[in-house]
């Protein structure tokens, strides 16, 4: 049985700018039908590896290749499979929404019955109907990133290319683009996406790769990368009032690693190994026992955490004395 | 009111920032000092090729025929046949005619003057030299009369010289214009989006060219539609006029190409251009004719595309002329400017798209 291309696959990806390395030797691999994300800070290389892929840089060094296609020897052939849209919206302002899509309808050999009825559903896929005629100059902001996108779709590619895709955009618009990432993903649409919003990624990417300064720090399911991210979970436990017995018996339970009680917020926190088998276990006490537990809530590491343990520094750069400061006040040494 | 120089004080810095725009603000007026001072201070013609024909051996004859001869501006060049004559005053290679007839008494004579008129400038100066010494004649002798013909029959015209100069300097401005979109979309950064298209590179350079030829080639028909209504300027063969209309906005594209493959950033581009632009209308006898430059000027005006697009078009629309020699090697240069700067910025601009 044929082994199927997989949609992407770089070996040894490497750009220098100079003496610079901005990707330095990126290996992965990308199946068909899978949205895979590119996670890290500004700066880290997620833009130029994208410019890679999608044949608008030249690697300096290594292959990478879009269904078979090498970037280099057939730029032509994997241009005619991908959709880009770039960090920056870059339509043609003086022009109109609808020939922004005819433009690339024609550059990408859709065919001439097919184009207006693809541009229609495209406007009104991204609420653009009424303003097709109009100049891209008169757009909003949103609505411009929303043309960017379509511009994209325009001659149906298998893999999409999304840079930032909800920069700059407001949280009803960037949720409803991720759905429609979503929708295109379940038709088969093979997504890579770059973006450094973790709940972006969390929300939908199977797998994902960490990449600080030009090298990929990580490559893993979502839910492996958060495995990895701690060595215990974190159970915490909202009581009425401060049970010795439970926080002894907390203590005695062999998965569970340590017990804390936040006074200020009558919150037992408790660092177990394995938080979803021994959940039932605690419940099972306290129903047992009459103890009354308000909630429970399993801390579940973020993505900010799994970066946090490769690199020594969290993602969000805006704030990284808070996150810290909860980590630690968590009990959780890094 | 502090704040205003502030502001002042940061457009200064963005100026001279660009020390390319700076010296295109430099260029213009230097430029038209150095060209147009000669032009007032009358640096005289030198060695204009005027033919002379005389039937007898008179005294009044040879008396005018050495004054001629005396004359700087004049290169007297002794001929018998007036057919042979004529033709290489319409090929230009002759500035003027001076056939002297005598009158039967022997005593008077009739000087008649052929001019070649598509250069008016030339033909101005040809004529002043040969008035003069007609008039030394004249006041030693006395007895000449002279009468002028104009090859073209439009005499001293300044506009039908002028015009073919225009429009060879507006399909070069109509280009540059152009091109200069090639620079203002890579640092939008809508080229990327061509670029990801599948398009091979070539056909993106072939189509802004194009684009280019067009818009120069469509400015300069108006403004010789423009020029034959209003001001009654011949066109000579519409079909080669056209074509070299059209060969010419297709060097200034190649220019184009190549600046747009060396700039990153348009206003650089746009300095670039003006730098270029300027001097090749100053010295590509455009305004007045490279005869009358400094030697050195002119050797420097031999090696611009604009000074054989606006000699080419001088021939046909002024002289009529069709495919002849002059016009023939014109093209030949065109074409040679043309191919090279494209293929130049080509290879500049291929490397550029694929980083």
């Amino acid at each position: 049985m044929l082994k199927m291309e997989s949609a992407i696959e770089t070996l040894d990806l490497t750009k220098l700018f100079g003496k610079v390395a901005a990707v330095h030797k990126i290996n992965l691999e990308v199946a068909r039908g899978e949205i895979f994300g590119f996670l890290g800070p500004n700066g880290a290389g997620k833009t130029t590896t994208i410019k890679m892929l999608c044949c608008l840089l030249r690697p300096t060094e290594g292959t990478a290749k879009i269904e078979g296609h090498d970037v280099s020897k057939d730029p032509q052939k994997v241009k005619a499979k991908i959709g880009y849209v770039p960090e920056l919206s870059n339509m043609y302002t003086d022009l109109s929404a609808r020939y922004n899509l005819e433009l690339m309808a024609r550059l990408h050999d859709v065919p001439r019955n097919l184009r207006k009825k693809k541009i229609d559903e495209l406007l009104e896929v991204f609420e653009l109907t009424g303003r097709g005629n109009d100049r891209v100059s008169t757009f909003s902001k949103g609505m411009q990133r929303r043309l960017t996108i379509a511009a994209a779709l325009v001659h149906d590619p298998g893999i999409l290319f999304l840079d930032e895709l909800t920069t700059g955009l407001d949280v009803q618009s960037a949720r409803k683009i991720r759905d429609l990432v979503k929708e295109l993903n379940s038709q088969g649409v093979t997504v890579f996406l770059t973006t450094h919003r973790i709940e972006e990624a969390e929300e939908l990417c199977g797998r994902i790769g960490i990449i600080d300064f030009g090298k990929l720090v990580a490559l893993d399911t979502l839910q492996s990368l958060k495995k990895s991210a701690r060595e215990f979970d974190i159970l915490e436990l909202v009581v009425p009032e401060y049970s010795d017995l439970l926080a002894e018996y907390l203590s005695q339970m062999n998965c569970v690693r340590s017990v804390s009680f936040d006074q200020n917020n009558n919150v037992l926190r408790v660092h177990a190994v394995d938080a979803d088998s021994a959940l039932p276990e605690i419940i099972e006490l306290a129903i047992r026992r009459n103890i009354r537990i308000v909630s429970v809530c399993k801390i579940e590491p973020t993505l900010e955490d799994v970066f946090l343990r490769l690199t020594g520094r969290t993602l969000r750069e805006e704030e990284p004395a808070n996150d810290l400061h909860l980590l630690v006040h968590r009990g959780y040494k890094p | 009111m502090i704040k205003a120089i502030w502001i002042a004080e940061k457009d200064l810095r963005q100026f001279f920032q660009f020390r390319q725009r700076f010296l295109t603000t430099l260029i213009l007026p230097v430029l038209m000092l150095l060209v147009f001072s000669f032009r007032f201070q009358g640096l005289p013609l030198q060695e204009a090729p005027v033919a002379v024909l005389c039937q007898g051996y008179s005294e009044i004859e040879l008396q005018v025929i050495e004054r001629l001869d005396e004359s700087p501006a004049i290169k007297l060049i002794r001929s018998s046949d007036i057919s042979q004559a004529q033709n290489m005053l319409s090929a230009g290679n002759l500035y003027g005619i001076v056939i002297i007839s005598s009158h039967r008494d022997g005593v008077d004579c009739t000087i008649t003057v052929i001019l070649d008129d598509s250069n008016p400038i030339l033909a101005q100066s040809v004529y002043g030299a040969i008035e003069q010494a007609v008039k030394d004649v004249n006041e030693k002798i006395g007895g000449i009369r002279m009468k002028t013909n104009f090859l073209y029959g439009s005499g001293f015209n300044y506009v039908n010289f002028l015009v073919p100069g225009v429009l060879a300097m507006t399909a070069m401005f109509g280009c540059a214009f152009q091109m200069l979109t090639l620079v203002w979309e890579r640092s939008l950064g809508t080229l990327d989006r061509i670029l990801v298209a599948p398009v091979r590179p070539r056909s993106i350079i072939l189509g802004k060219t194009l684009a280019g030829c067009l818009t120069g080639f469509s400015q300069t028909i108006l403004i010789l539609i423009l020029a034959h209504l209003v001001f009654g300027t011949q066109i000579g063969s519409i079909h080669l006029v056209l074509f070299v209309i059209f060969l010419t906005s297709f060097t200034f594209t190649g220019l184009g190409v190549l600046v747009s493959g060396i700039c990153r950033d348009p206003r650089e581009a746009t300095a670039y251009n003006q730098i270029i632009n300027w001097p090749l209308v100053f010295l590509g006898g455009v305004f007045f004719p490279i005869e009358m430059m400094p030697a050195p000027l002119q050797y420097i005006s031999r090696f611009l595309p604009l000074t054989y697009a606006t000699d080419a078009l001088r021939s046909i629309m002024i002289r009529q002329a069709s495919l002849e020699i002059k016009v023939i090697f014109d093209i030949l240069v065109l074409t040679l400017y043309a191919t090279t700067t494209l293929a130049l910025g080509s290879k500049i601009l291929l490397k550029v798209f694929a980083r």
